[in-house]
């Protein structure tokens, strides 16, 4: 069984950790004020679960990694919500997702911290982003610039 | 008699296998054992094993009524590649035997 | 003329590259199980077929320059068995790649500017585009920009990389649609509107399949500047809500047939207004770079000389044959499109030598410019060859091997790998393929015909697009033998239709003989010109299906003495 899958059976509590998606830095898990499953359709999200947070963070369920629904969840709370407090991802997600969490809004992941230098190495490996969701005067911006992250390099629009 | 037969695909290759009497895998298709009775679940066990040690996927088993009865497509893979000729690029090439009708 | 990778392009493909190889290593070690594995390697185009792993290549809406086919062919020699396969998404497979050589391969293709990302797996797939783009005579606009532009959108999108199911959306600007885009999940088609601004018709919901539909209307207008918003938009309310429970009916088209199209539509505009006018939508700047690349090419505009065609005509009946199907129209009156057909006796349709693919590079430099289209139909189209030496690349094209069959007559058939090389297939359809088309071996009686287009599938997932057919053949299961079924009035273009079934299905043994009875009694009926398609939607089904099944002596129902099944 790989690695991923031992870890998240073990699931006790100690070993369970908040990695910052921003920094590959491993941090204690916070409180959750609101835990929204990837499952429910984000229009079911009401303000009221997510404004009375205030700084406090919100989690994401995802039941099954290959169950996209939880980043659509995330970008609607970001961009949608307008909710600004961390945003943790729990549940079944993998390393390789690391930076498709990042860019759809999470700050932090719930992994075992033995998954942690995967994690790591998921966050250097990613590809740079060919999308324009951050980078535009126009919008709210989400990913890294709710953390301490060096600037996206997509912003050719700045060089040319 | 009914038995079951176990194939797969070398995770590394791609290379199609198939399970002997031995509790073996290997790329020749006549040697694939027909399991019958409590040696289903041995060679069941053997199947999963093969994959926990990340030498197979893709394994399925096919019910077999006496060697003369395999589908089309265990056939085909037993043949170990297409019925037709592909394009030649000019080099010597691996004979295949041909299969049926095309 | 197209477009080439900037660094930050190249930045992408190689990263990426460098993910694939680390992901193999944890496979092969074990840490990532096949689970999660499967998904990774199919966003990278790795595929389980029948005999070994298949790797399909992205070939962006259908172009290459003549280096990428070059870089094509070495793979095929370094990495497989020295031949390749021209897919009906314009892509190209390799049927006998390793896993272990798998990030090899990746790494070389992005020498050359390629990938193979999102090729497979549930997300947004190589989006494709009519391949006469920005070489057309009936074009509103050049569709490549519009490609490009949504092929950078959707690679690597962080929301969409694990959809219900696959995605894949199609590109057209001209008066002819030769994308097929109304059966695709997302057909686009470049409009004028009211005020003379260029936008975007978008169809939704068409694909083949076990449940094929033809795309319903979703927006009769949508401006350029938002139609990343609106794609977004689009996917957001799949993503949510297309189903996942059974890989059946998780396609669009079935969320579209629950939710209807205006319940449809209105959801994806409530999406639409949140995002639209948000960093997604592509400021000028960025379009007017993409665009730059795609400015025509430089044309020698001196009239062509007409009696070097009209004498090659006159004294090559084989070149006159060829020149009538295979040089399509062009913007420019001197120039032309040629098809190059990768039909013919014994070639599996749209596979290709690599030294086919180094002579198709050839002629692309030596008669065109240096730029090459993959059809849908799985054949190769050289935009912008000079009219006057359409009869040199005949000659060039056909010392190849490459100058027979002719595009859109009934030796023109797209074929599926079928059960010779597809995990999912119930019957062979290579080997049917070949048998028909030397059954209609002789090009006069192919001219005869006329426009007709033959597709097989080997299983009901249709990737040999029979559904969009004039006559269509479905490999199906009976009791372990193969047989086929068989539609006719399919249309890929404007007027997109499914195919209806004739009958009972046939043994492999039989299908020419009725494919035969199917176009003789075409031939015996029509009017005047009328083409196979304009007969059988004027009189439906019936004429070929009595002469098929019905009382004729000469049917296949007789030949086997009256016995038949209701398959």
């Amino acid at each position: 069984m790989a690695t991923a899958q031992r870890d998240r059976r073990r699931g006790a509590a100690d070993s369970m950790t908040w990695l910052e998606l921003a920094t590959g830095k491993l941090v204690r898990r916070g409180e959750v004020g609101h835990i929204a499953s990837g499952a429910v359709p984000p229009s079911a999200l009401g303000g009221d679960d997510v404004t009375d947070l205030a700084g406090g963070a919100l989690a994401i369920r995802f039941d099954r990694f290959s169950d996209g629904r939880g980043f659509t969840v995330a970008r609607y709370v970001r961009e949608v919500l307008g909710f600004t407090g961390k945003l943790v991802a729990q549940g079944h997600v993998i390393p390789d997702q690391a930076d498709y969490l990042r860019r759809c809004g999470f700050t932090h992941v719930e992994i075992d911290r033995d998954a942690a230098r995967q994690w790591r190495r998921s966050l250097a490996l990613a590809p740079p982003a060919m999308q324009r969701i951050l980078g535009s005067q126009r919008s709210r911006p989400i990913g890294p610039a709710w953390s301490d992250a060096p600037p996206e390099r997509n912003d050719r629009d700045v060089d040319r | 008699m009914t038995g079951v037969m176990f194939a797969a695909n070398r995770l590394d290759d791609g290379t199609v296998i198939w399970l002997t009497g031995s509790l073996c895998w290997s790329e020749t298709a006549s040697r694939a054992a027909i399991f019958l009775d409590a040696d289903i679940d041995l060679a069941r066990r053997e199947v999963m094993a093969a994959s926990h040690r990340n030498e197979i996927v893709a394994a399925y088993e096919v019910a077999v009524d006496g060697r003369a009865d395999r589908s089309m497509r265990e056939r085909i893979r037993a043949a170990g590649g297409p019925t037709i000729i592909p394009p030649q690029d000019g080099q010597a090439r691996r004979q295949r035997p041909s299969k049926g009708e095309g | 003329m197209m477009y080439r990778y900037d660094e930050f392009d190249r930045a992408v493909v190689e990263t990426r590259a460098a993910q694939f190889r680390d992901q193999v290593r944890r496979r092969l070690d074990g840490e990532l199980s096949e689970d999660e594995f499967k998904p990774l390697r199919l966003q990278n185009g790795l595929y389980l077929q029948l005999h070994a792993y298949m790797l399909r290549i992205a070939i962006p809406y259908g172009v290459l320059s003549s280096d990428q086919l070059r870089g094509l062919a070495g793979i095929a020699r370094d990495f497989d068995r020295g031949f390749g396969h021209f897919t009906t998404r314009q892509n190209i497979q390799f049927n006998w790649i390793k896993l272990v050589q798998a990030p090899d391969i990746i790494d070389r293709l992005a020498t050359f500017g390629m990938h193979a990302i999102q090729t497979s797996g549930n997300c947004i797939r190589n989006v494709t585009c009519d391949p006469l783009a920005g070489a057309a005579h009936d074009e509103i606009e050049d569709p490549r920009i519009w490609a490009e532009i949504i092929r950078q959108w959707s690679t690597l999108h962080p929301e969409f990389a694990f959809l219900p199911r696959k995605f894949k959306i199609a590109v057209s600007a001209g008066v002819e649609d030769r994308a097929a885009t109304g059966f695709h999940d997302i057909g686009l088609r470049l409009v004028t509107g009211r005020g003379g601004e260029i936008g975007f018709r978008i169809l939704v919901g068409g694909g083949q399949g076990r449940t094929p539909r033809v795309a319903r209307m979703l927006a009769t207008f949508i401006p350029k500047r938002h139609i990343l918003s609106y794609l977004e938009a689009v996917m957001r309310v799949y993503n949510a809500a297309g189903r996942r429970d059974n890989i059946y009916k998780a396609r669009i088209k079935i969320l579209v047939d629950d939710m209807g199209i205006e319940r449809f539509a209105d959801a994806v505009n409530a999406e639409w207004h949140h995002v639209r006018d948000t960093a997604t939508d592509l400021p000028q700047a960025e379009h007017d770079r993409i665009a730059a690349y795609f400015t025509p090419p430089h044309l020698v505009d001196a009239s062509p000389v007409p009696s070097v065609l009209a004498t090659a005509r006159r004294h090559d009946a084989a070149f006159a044959r060829w020149m009538q199907q295979n040089g399509l129209p062009h913007y420019h009156p001197g120039y032309a499109n040629a098809v190059v057909s990768l039909k013919s006796a014994g070639r599996p349709p749209g596979d290709a030598s690599a030294a086919e693919m180094e002579a198709i590079a050839a002629l692309a430099d030596e008669h065109g410019q240096g730029e090459i289209r993959v059809t849908y139909q799985q054949s190769i189209i050289i935009p912008h060859i000079r009219r006057d030496a359409l009869p040199a690349f005949y000659r060039a094209a056909s010392a190849a091997g490459l100058g027979g069959g002719e595009h859109r007559l009934v030796g023109d058939i797209i074929a599926c790998p079928g059960l010779d090389y597809c995990n999912l297939a119930n019957a062979r359809s290579l080997p049917l393929a070949d048998r028909i088309f030397r059954r209609f071996g002789d090009p006069e009686r192919r001219a005869a015909i006329g426009r007709l287009q033959l597709n097989i599938s080997g299983c009901i997932n249709a990737c040999g697009h029979h559904h969009a057919a004039d006559i269509g053949i479905l490999g199906v299961d009976k009791k372990g033998v193969e047989h086929y079924q068989i539609t006719v009035g399919g249309r890929a273009g404007e007027a997109a239709a499914i195919g209806r079934i004739i009958g009972p299905s046939f043994a492999e043994d039989e299908v020419p003989a009725v494919i035969e009875t199917i176009i003789d009694t075409y031939l015996a009926s029509r009017d005047r010109d009328e083409s196979f398609a304009a007969f059988i939607a004027r009189t439906g089904p019936d004429a070929v299906k009595e002469a098929v099944y019905g009382n004729s002596a000469t049917g296949p129902q007789a030949r086997r003495g009256g016995q038949h099944d209701l398959a």
